[in-house]
């Protein structure tokens, strides 16, 4: 959910402390549209950059009309349903992929969009032409970079986390990566492919990855060894996704006793009771 | 959705504030309510396996908590290496099963020792049952949805930076696993719940009395109480 | 000289008869609340003896007092840092199971039983859970020798004797106790103040009378363990710690405590000393056998013009100067010898003294004839039945020496009023005696009249207090005459 920032200051200003401050209205409403179309659109969508998940929408007025955009835009889904020729050609080029629904994506927004994206079509070249990765062949090279980059090992430019943290792959070792996402190993042919992986690297567009990767995005030959990377595992190795939780439950348990047995070691002289022990030895 | 932006963005200042307004009110009003409670003159055998375990653990798991939240960059930083990662993380679950192994043991005592359940309040069971929540979900979430180290430092760290900040952010919190929401949701729901139930004992634990003179003598009328009082 | 006042105390064993009154006086007065039924803040104990909580004097087990690297101090149980690790679980606190666990009886039994066979009967109840339990100890189970196979012979003073002194003593025909009376001794080192993490417990400048402030205690029980006389107590039901008080309400409006007052036998003796506090860290590490003289250095002269002038330099009133000089225990402990503090070598410095029982031989059976032999009536102290060492062991941190002065003095006073009384003790025989004891006719005339004519007014010389004073300083006596209570709001009780 996103809301204003000054909506949410307000909010909290209110929660806070009690008080009602006045809010703020936002100066440039296009600087707002850009973002939100940078935020949300750009990892299934470019301007003029070919077809990501979704389609290329240099020009998409010419093919749809600007009031039919925006209705699809607030909700796919129900445009879908409701059985919509031109939509339902659109799931089936999608692979029956729906474009989700945004909360908070209004009407008014949705008009500003469409607007946005005009105004990008007839640029010569679109700021949202998306990432244009290099066509060459990958290498050994971007493997290993790429793996390095998985683990940790080299750490990602921009500051974002390391995958592992959160993605198993085939191949990690250990108690395996992190089980929070889905595993990655075969992520390569799921995604179909070079472009989409790279669009989808390059601005991920899940909802928790998101508020993450849209401040530290990966640079271009990160994309490109990550690419490489899973597109190596892809080949040689099978999802796993259980890998390496069970010698980590053994791993955990194990430590818990060997605590256990540390307390009754260091506090072995502890008080255990006079009178009863007194009056049994006694007898 | 507006659900997760009452759960993580206006619980959290609702249970701080209760939190705050309601330890320091009753501290004021009712200064010999704060009190440990401890049962272990009615029982001190059980008491060893309960008391001490679940301390133990839940201070070096809340302690992991605040590092992750203070210095995200250096919990980053030591898991760069994946030998160091599964370390702490098998350090983590360790020690969370050891709280969870305590935190039964002290209800197990709770029960069996007809004693120790004539002390026990309504409002004793009712944090245990918070604690049970809120340390078997820690446990599960470390297993299923590792590895929280990592990830605590980059989503669940900028959203509490995000509510320290009166920015509350859920973006980063909202579409996390439901087992994680509710380990959040329940730890403010303690929160809140804290300066009405024993646990206050925890902010009067002893800070002044490794500095303060072994012997107190207080003097009623001035006496050499001008030379510092004590011995 | 840092010259400080306290309250101090003399219990005469040789005339307790252990009725137990002050028990029953104190208990009254101060803990027949809930969570306080277990609590004897006086208690009274048969010694050979294991008292209450059992044992108690072992501190291999519970780990009381202080400990000396001929340097320093330390706790015995978690004095400063070993606090922290220790908060979660004391690994030197008792548990009720060492005390006893409080009962009442199923008295309505006895009228609501159907009509049968039998004589209904009330069994005993838990005053903690309301469930039926089979007793198993109570505050003075070993009574009068009572049960003597398990707790007169592992009272720990018995380690101070020859396996051959330990079997006389058990012997039927040797057979000897007495009773040993015990309230806090409001020590000058006290092991609960110095081992408290909350600061609770404190000592009152004014009369050393050591107390525990409800409000601060948060239950941490470290002042349970570091007591070595297990004089603090842990109240289960409010979550707090308590302890004997010595009746401060009573003796700040000039009555003595309840346990004095109430004393049958008239066996204690209650007065200010003067001390000098800053001797205390220099004895503080004396070896064991010393510590009894040590103790007796510290307290001051009050007729000293050097004292009286320091004791004004440190603002301490004349009125409490003048009942130091009537003080008897002054007289018992300092000017006597005789009253000697129980266990110093737990080095908390008690202040409440004990005059040690001469229990001699009266009468001795030979070839079936009982020989009252006047010549050999109070024999030789040596001879008596308790060995010297078991007192020395109690009374003397193991130095017999100060046991066999006070016995002997003792003994001495006796020929002397037998002399005087009888006559069948001759003057030589006294005199020898006096001369044996390092004593004069008018310290034995003075001894005699303090411990057996002495009335409530002489044994108990109660210091001013000054409350008014205390009050007119820091709020308007009229305005706190209507506002004073108990300290608290609401009732002390239990939190959540």
């Amino acid at each position: 959910m996103q809301i204003s920032r000054t909506g949410r200051t307000l909010l909290a200003a209110v929660l806070v402390t009690g008080a009602l401050a006045a809010p703020a209205l936002a100066q440039d409403v296009s600087e707002e549209t850009v973002n939100y179309f940078k935020a949300n659109c750009t990892s299934c969508h470019t301007i003029g950059g070919g077809r990501l998940t979704g389609p290329d929408l240099k020009g998409v007025t010419e093919r749809q009309g600007p009031e039919w955009l925006a209705t699809f835009i607030v909700n796919p889904a129900r445009v879908i349903n409701g059985g919509d020729a031109y939509a339902l050609e659109l799931k089936r080029e999608a692979k029956d992929q729906v474009m989700p629904t945004l909360p908070g994506l209004t009407k008014d927004l949705a008009t500003k969009l469409v607007e946005l994206i005009v105004v990008e079509s007839a640029k010569e070249k679109s700021r949202f032409v998306g990432l244009q990765l290099s066509d060459r062949p990958l290498t050994e090279e971007d493997v290993a970079y790429g793996r390095a980059l998985y683990n940790g090992g080299t750490a990602i430019a921009s500051g974002a986390p390391a995958c592992i943290g959160c993605h198993q792959v085939d191949g990690t070792g250990g108690f395996g990566g992190g089980r929070l996402g889905p595993d990655l190993t075969d992520v390569y042919s799921r995604l179909e492919g070079r472009k989409p992986l790279a669009a989808w690297l390059a601005a991920p567009p899940s909802l928790t990855m998101q508020p993450i990767f849209a401040d530290h995005p990966l640079e271009s030959d990160e994309v490109l060894s990550m690419v490489a990377y899973l597109k190596s595992t892809a080949e040689s190795g099978r999802p796993t996704p259980g890998h390496g939780a069970f010698a980590f439950l053994i791993a955990g348990m194990a430590g818990a006793a060997v605590i256990l047995v540390g307390f009754d070691l260091i506090w072995r002289r502890r008080f255990r009771g006079v009178r009863r022990r007194l009056v049994m030895e006694s007898k | 959705m507006v659900s997760d932006f009452v759960l993580f963005g206006v619980l959290p200042y609702v249970a701080m504030v209760l939190f705050l307004v309601v330890t320091v009110q009753r501290y004021r009003q009712s200064k010999f309510s704060y009190s440990s409670l401890s049962s272990q003159f009615l029982e001190n055998k059980q008491h060893f396996w309960s008391s001490v375990p679940f301390h133990y653990g839940i201070l070096a798991v809340l302690g992991g908590h605040l590092v992750g939240f203070l210095l995200p960059d250096a919990i980053l930083g030591w898991n760069a290496v994946p030998w160091r990662l599964f370390l702490l993380e098998a350090t983590g679950l360790s020690l969370g099963l050891l709280t969870v192994a305590g935190l039964v043991m002290i209800v197990v005592r709770r029960l069996s020792s007809s004693r120790v359940r004539r002390v026990s309040t309504i409002a004793d069971w009712i944090v245990y049952v918070m604690l049970l929540i809120q340390v078997v979900s820690g446990v599960l979430v470390a297993y299923f949805h590792g590895w929280g180290s990592s990830w605590f430092a980059s989503s669940a760290s900028p959203w509490l930076w995000s509510l320290v900040t009166l920015s509350p952010d859920i973006s980063y919190v909202a579409p996390l696993p439901l087992l994680v929401k509710l380990h959040i949701v329940n730890a403010f729901v303690l929160i809140a719940f804290f300066p009405f139930t024993r646990l206050v004992h925890v902010l009067v634990i002893p800070n002044m009395y490794l500095w303060r003179k072994p012997q107190v003598v207080i003097w009623n009328r001035g006496g050499p109480a001008a030379r510092g009082g004590g011995r | 000289m840092d010259v400080r006042s306290q309250i101090a105390m003399v219990f005469h064993l040789d005339k307790c008869i252990g009725c137990h009154t002050c028990s029953v006086a104190c208990k009254n007065i101060w803990t027949d609340r809930e969570g306080t039924e277990y609590m004897w803040w006086n208690n009274v104990e048969t010694k050979p003896g294991t008292g209450y909580p059992t044992k108690w004097e072992d501190q291999e087990a519970y780990r009381g007092g202080w400990k000396t690297d001929g340097k320093t101090l330390s706790l015995r149980s978690t004095g400063k840092a070993r606090i922290i690790p220790n908060i979660f679980h004391n690994p030197s606190q008792p548990s009720m199971d060492d005390y006893y666990e409080p009962w009442t009886y199923d008295f309505k039994e006895l009228f609501n039983a159907p009509e049968g066979d039998d004589q209904p009967v009330a069994r005993p109840i838990s005053k903690i859970t309301g469930e039926h339990i089979d007793v198993e100890s109570g505050p003075n189970w070993d009574d009068d020798l009572g049960g003597s196979q398990i707790y007169a012979r592992n009272d720990p003073n018995m380690e101070a004797l020859t396996p051959n002194q330990r079997l006389q003593m058990m012997s039927i025909e040797r057979l000897v106790f007495f009773y040993l009376p015990r309230i806090c001794n409001h020590c000058l080192n006290p092991a609960c103040v110095a081992s408290c993490p909350s600061g609770a417990l404190y000592k009152r400048g004014e009369d050393g009378i050591v107390l525990i402030n409800q409000q601060v205690c948060r239950a941490w029980r470290s002042c349970v363990s570091a007591c070595p006389y297990k004089k603090t107590y842990y109240n289960w039901s409010t979550g707090k710690s308590e302890k004997c008080i010595l009746c401060f309400p009573r003796l700040e409006t000039g009555q003595a405590p309840a346990c004095f007052h109430s004393c049958v036998g008239r066996i204690r003796y209650l007065g200010n000393l003067l001390y000098d506090a800053d001797m205390l860290p220099e004895i503080g590490n004396l070896p064991d056998d010393q510590l009894v003289d040590a103790q007796r250095r510290m307290i001051l002269d009050p007729h000293d013009e050097k004292v009286i002038e320091a004791a004004r330099a440190n603002g301490i009133h004349e009125g409490i100067i003048e009942s130091a000089q009537q003080s008897p225990v002054y007289s018992f402990v300092k000017e006597f010898g005789i009253a000697l503090p129980p266990h110093i070598e737990y080095r908390t410095f008690p202040m409440l003294f004990y005059v040690p029982p001469l229990l001699p031989v009266m009468s001795s059976k030979e070839n079936d004839v009982i020989d009252n032999d006047i010549e050999d009536l109070f024999g030789d102290i040596e001879k008596a039945r308790a060995p010297i060492s078991y007192f020395g062991s109690l009374f003397g941190g193991g130095n017999d020496g100060v046991v066999r002065y006070a016995l002997r003095k003792q003994w001495a006073v006796r020929l002397v009023r037998r002399h005087l009384t009888v006559g069948d003790v001759t003057k030589e025989t006294a005199e020898r005696a006096l001369a044996e004891a390092d004593c004069t006719w008018e310290q034995a005339d003075k001894i005699y009249r303090l411990t057996t004519l002495a009335s409530m007014d002489e044994r108990c010389i109660i210091p001013p207090f000054q409350r008014e004073m205390a009050i007119e300083m820091m709020e308007d006596p009229h305005e706190h005459r209507a506002s004073v209570g108990f300290g608290f709001n609401s009732a002390p009780e239990r939190g959540n």
